[in-house]
């Protein structure tokens, strides 16, 4: 993909990602754009604003949710997912990427050096895609490099893409989670487009998965569509015989939602997408998702799934559920979003103990308040 | 002082033919019925023009004269051949200076999103520019002058006329009018169409179209289809009052969207009838089916009652009849 412009503020002009693109205007600003199509197509590259280091904005509590954390360093994102919220969230669209990984790396350090007992999962892939293309990829290889010397701080990248070759040589020390959204491609085909296919998105699994990167899989959104079983059957299928359950660090599990002004960007936006037509509820969120009983067909079944591919023991969630969901999905439910973070953090030292040497204290993350 | 101030050029009878109606916004007031022109056409017919009709034409433009004012009665006078009217011209003017005095004759009217949306388009198709439409047109009617809501504007008048007049009468939001600017065009016209056999509110149109185009799309039919289905040709071939007939078009509605929410909701008032039907306290439960919770409510309006509800809740049949409402959550 070739960007239509490529901008590049003086402040980073010297920077790793800069020097690669070898080309692009040196200017303070990137172009004023309001169409996230258009926005997509020009990249500016910035100089670190501000804090980038917060945790998911998706944080609810009326939800049980795994309290990631994440850096705002990427806004906006070459694919083009129907679903996509950011057709609903940003002002300012052009594809911005900060460059000094630096000033992110000493952010994120002071911190997390507050909580020196706490295992931080930390996303790039809030406003956009973690390895779209190259060179973006780019900023991830140097956060890679930066993470393996944080010790309580996992780097989590998250793709639909396959853009993977930078990462394959670097010393990650396996503090850097590599995940992919996964759906079936007849879903990749009609709503996520622009993205990888299935076998890209596999090859390039089983790549970072040979090069001792924990592997983290997303099946979320999970998307309603006559024969959905069946497809989903076969994905849980190919991702394994792509991985080994043994290098999946965790699993999450999410479906369609999104917010009513969402609904009619959908719709206008991609006239032919069916995905807004299924039966759904309005939840406390303000987001419409498929009725529960509907949710929990899809996750019991696709957690079968897993299960019948050996992928039991990889930690399991589900992504912005509530606690009846969980029970009757799991037959258990989290005390807390605390006690998620706990138990993720635990499984982790337990199947990894490279990337997380330090065994966490129940009572502590117990005790952790989000707001 | 862009322009000296009048005296103008002497008033003069010319040919109806020769003026440009090309800025008559009467016209959609009137079809808005915004405008009624019964008595002002009834004083033409029996003092004929007694005022000028005031033309100009703009930055020295060719060809015939613009008309800025007396829109209605060229066309009494064309309605009626005459072959000359008396004509005030103005001589020549900015399109700054037309812009101004149109709205200052029509802003008293345009109280509402769809006729500012309708006069702003008007503008537009007449040539007015961009810049002059947000610096002047936009401020004038009290709107902040950006390109973004000059757009949304612009959207909303391409909506079917109807449903423009129904917005107008409504006074709908600038919000909802986009929200009908984004159903399908034929639905619209229907729904608007069927104002005299249900009672439609601004509400009720958003949640109908919302309903109706979700289920062309997902079941591939077309607004004439739907309304070709025999449940919904049955409500409008039976007698009902027009309250009856709205509540139950909603609820078909409603249930042809909802299939699986109305079954299982269904489910949950056929154990409410089981357990709960004469009971003296409501049990009620999230109608989204998300969240796991009953409610139990009571009124008392005597001591006495009291006890007799706190039985009525602690009885075996009560804990049954709630234990299988949670149960479906
Ligand atoms: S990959 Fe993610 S950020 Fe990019 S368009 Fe799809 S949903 Fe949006």
């Amino acid at each position: 993909m070739r960007f239509r412009s490529i901008t590049i503020h003086p402040e980073v002009k010297n920077t790793r990602i800069a020097r690669q693109l070898g080309e692009g205007d040196i200017c303070g600003q990137g172009p004023k754009l309001s169409d996230y199509r258009q926005g997509k197509r020009h990249l500016f590259v910035a100089p670190k604003r501000g804090e980038l280091f917060h945790i998911c904005a998706s944080l609810d509590p009326r939800y049980i949710c795994c309290s990631t954390h994440v850096i705002s360093q990427i806004s906006n994102c070459p694919f083009e997912c129907t679903y996509c919220f950011l057709q609903n969230y940003l002002t300012d669209t052009t594809l911005t990427v900060v460059a000094d990984t630096r000033a992110i790396i000493k952010e994120i350090r002071e911190k997390t050096s507050l909580q020196p007992w706490r295992l931080f999962r930390i996303g790039t892939w809030e406003l956009g895609d973690s390895l779209a293309v190259p060179p973006l990829n780019q900023v991830a290889v140097e956060l890679v490099e930066e993470f393996k010397d944080l010790k309580n701080c996992i780097l989590k990248l998250r793709t639909k893409g396959a853009f993977v070759e930078p990462l394959l040589d670097i010393d990650h020390g396996g503090r850097t989670v590599v995940s992919w959204t996964l759906n079936p491609p007849q879903v990749i085909a009609k709503e996520e487009i622009g993205t990888a296919s299935l076998d890209k998105r596999l090859r390039a699994m089983e790549l970072v998965s040979m090069a001792g990167y924990p592997v983290g899989l997303h099946f979320d959104p999970m998307i309603l569509f006559p024969g959905w079983q069946r497809a989903y059957e076969e994905l849980v299928r190919s991702v394994f015989s792509a991985i080994d359950p043994e290098n999946c660090i965790w699993i999450s599990i999410g479906s369609l939602r999104f917010n009513p002004e969402m609904k009619k960007k959908i719709e206008n936006n991609y006239p032919s997408s069916r995905i807004t037509v299924q039966e759904m509820v309005l939840g406390d969120d303000n987001k419409f998702r498929y009725l529960r009983p509907v949710r929990e067909e899809m996750y019991s079944f696709l957690l079968q799934c897993l299960k019948e591919e050996g992928a039991q023991k990889c930690f399991t969630y589900l992504c912005m559920e509530r606690w009846n969901v969980w029970e009757n999905v799991f037959g258990w439910c989290p005390s807390s979003i605390g006690h998620l973070d706990y138990l993720m953090a635990d499984s982790v030292h337990r199947r990894f103990p490279e990337t997380a040497p330090t065994e966490p204290q129940k009572e502590i993350y117990m005790a952790l308040t989000y707001e | 002082m862009e322009r000296p101030s009048p005296p103008f050029e002497k008033t003069v009878v010319i040919a109806p033919k020769r003026l440009d109606q090309a800025l008559d916004f009467s016209r959609v007031l009137e079809d808005l019925s915004v405008w009624d022109t019964s008595l002002l056409f009834q004083s033409l017919e029996e003092n004929s023009i007694l005022t000028p009709i005031l033309v100009a034409k703009i930055n020295h433009m060719e060809g015939d004269f613009l008309v800025i004012d007396g829109f209605k009665r060229l066309r009494w006078a064309l309605k009626k051949r005459l072959t000359e009217v008396p004509v005030l011209n103005t001589g020549t003017m900015t399109r700054r200076q037309v812009l101004l005095l149109l709205l200052s004759r029509y802003s008293g009217h345009l109280k509402t999103c769809a006729t500012k949306a309708l006069f702003l388009n008007h503008l537009s198709e007449a040539g007015f520019p961009k810049d002059l439409l947000m610096d002047l047109a936009m401020k004038g009617l009290g709107l902040q002058p950006f390109g973004g809501l000059l757009e949304k504007y612009l959207r909303v008048s391409t909506l079917p006329k109807e449903v423009l007049r129904f917005c107008h009468e409504k006074d709908l939001s600038l919000k909802r009018c986009l929200n009908l600017t984004h159903q399908p065009r034929r639905l619209l016209e229907k729904i608007i169409r069927l104002r005299n056999r249900v009672s439609i509110s601004a509400s009720l149109l958003l949640e109908l179209t919302d309903n109706i185009s979700d289920i062309l799309k997902r079941d591939e039919i077309t607004a004439e289809e739907f309304f070709e289905k025999e449940e919904i040709k049955q409500i409008f071939s039976r007698e009902m009052d027009i309250n009856q007939r709205t509540r139950l078009f909603r609820k078909t509605v409603k249930q042809m969207r909802y299939p699986l929410l109305t079954r299982l909701q269904g489910e949950l008032q056929d154990i409410q009838k089981d357990y709960f039907k004469n009971s003296p306290f409501m049990v009620r439960w999230d109608e989204t089916l998300e969240n796991k919770k009953v409610t139990i409510s009571a009124s008392v309006s005597d001591l006495s009652q009291l006890s007799d509800i706190v039985d009525a809740i602690s009885s075996a049949k009560t804990k049954e009849g709630i234990k299988k409402i949670l149960s479906r959550f």
